[in-house]
């Protein structure tokens, strides 16, 4: 294998055609059977991605009502969404105030245990 | 008219009466694409449950912004790139809420998913491009779906994606070549 076969092997993945190669790798493979049956798989595995676009995968018979079901229900979904956010709130703002208690006794013990140790 | 223009007048009257509210227009449109945004959340995501998720979510995301939508694209391009943000928004929710590797998730056997329709899908989703489809990782893939299924730009792929130009095009040459190994594989056993 030459250089030239290396660095087409190298650099075909990344292109669309090997005219996208450059003159000089393009003309490399038209001359090496080797180079032109790389270049014949990737052009093969794009031609079959391609067709992948027309290919259709069925949705499953509930999903058309399934949809409308939710944009019914937006309200309600919205709703409790909010009555989350809501409720991660008040936890939220209730561990922030234990915390200030909690905070607030250590201080004082602290400063407690200080006056009784030098009272001592 | 040609027929093709009746159902693209169609489709935009019916786009005009969803963005004034008009529910039932909207189902029509959902109904109309199902099998197009399924599709491509199938192949954003190799997992027919999953991608249940993102096209039912993808269509209501849909609803919710359609009074913004212009009628500059094409809706069914809009919807694409809804289910690819949407399938991207799955992928980061599972991520946080699982500790499995995506590539665990995704390579489920098809045992492991319930939609009844999963007998009757095109045959052109086997095989083993589809195979070797699934065992890419999701960043690859994506990139390769988008590009050579959907013929989506690297400037799009990499606005989508959240990545640069160059890492698309890096993703895209990595994904080309590892499906080109894995479909070639026996063949290059053969000529060593």
């Amino acid at each position: 294998m030459s250089t030239n076969c290396t660095i087409v092997r190298l650099r075909l993945p990344g292109v669309d055609s090997v005219d996208d190669l450059g003159e000089q790798l393009a003309g490399h493979v038209e001359t090496c059977l080797t180079c032109q049956a790389e270049a014949a798989r990737y052009r093969t595995l794009r031609d079959r991605l391609g067709g992948l676009s027309t290919a259709m995968v069925r949705a499953p018979s509930a999903l058309v009502p399934s949809v409308t079901y939710r944009i019914d229900h937006l309200d309600d979904e919205e709703a409790n969404g909010r009555s989350v956010v809501m409720r991660r709130a008040a936890i939220a703002v209730s561990a922030a105030a234990g915390a200030a208690v909690a905070a607030t006794a250590g201080t004082i013990i602290v400063i407690g245990l200080r006056r009784g140790h030098h009272a001592a | 008219m040609s027929s093709l223009e009746v159902e693209r007048y169609e489709e935009s009257e019916l786009v005009e009466r969803a963005s004034r509210g008009d529910q039932a227009a909207f189902t029509e449109l959902v109904r109309a694409h199902q099998h197009e945004v399924y599709t491509l959340a199938v192949r954003m995501v190799s997992d027919r449950e999953l991608a249940y998720d993102v096209a039912q979510e993808a269509f209501v995301r849909a609803w919710r912004a359609i009074e913004r939508f212009r009628g500059d694209a094409k809706f069914s391009t809009w919807m694409h790139r809804i289910t690819v943000n949407t399938a991207f928004t799955h992928r980061d929710r599972r991520k946080r809420t699982r500790t499995d590797s995506l590539d665990d998730i995704y390579r489920e056997p098809e045992s492991a998913s319930l939609t009844p329709e999963r007998g009757g899908e095109s045959a052109a989703m086997q095989g083993p491009l589809e195979d070797a489809l699934k065992e890419l990782p999701e960043s690859l893939r994506a990139v390769v779906v988008l590009k050579d299924v959907y013929e989506w730009s690297h400037t799009e792929i990499a606005e989508h994606l959240d990545i640069s130009v160059t890492a698309a095009k890096v993703r895209l040459h990595r994904a080309r070549k590892s499906l080109r190994l894995t479909l070639w594989k026996h063949q290059d056993e053969g000529e060593s």
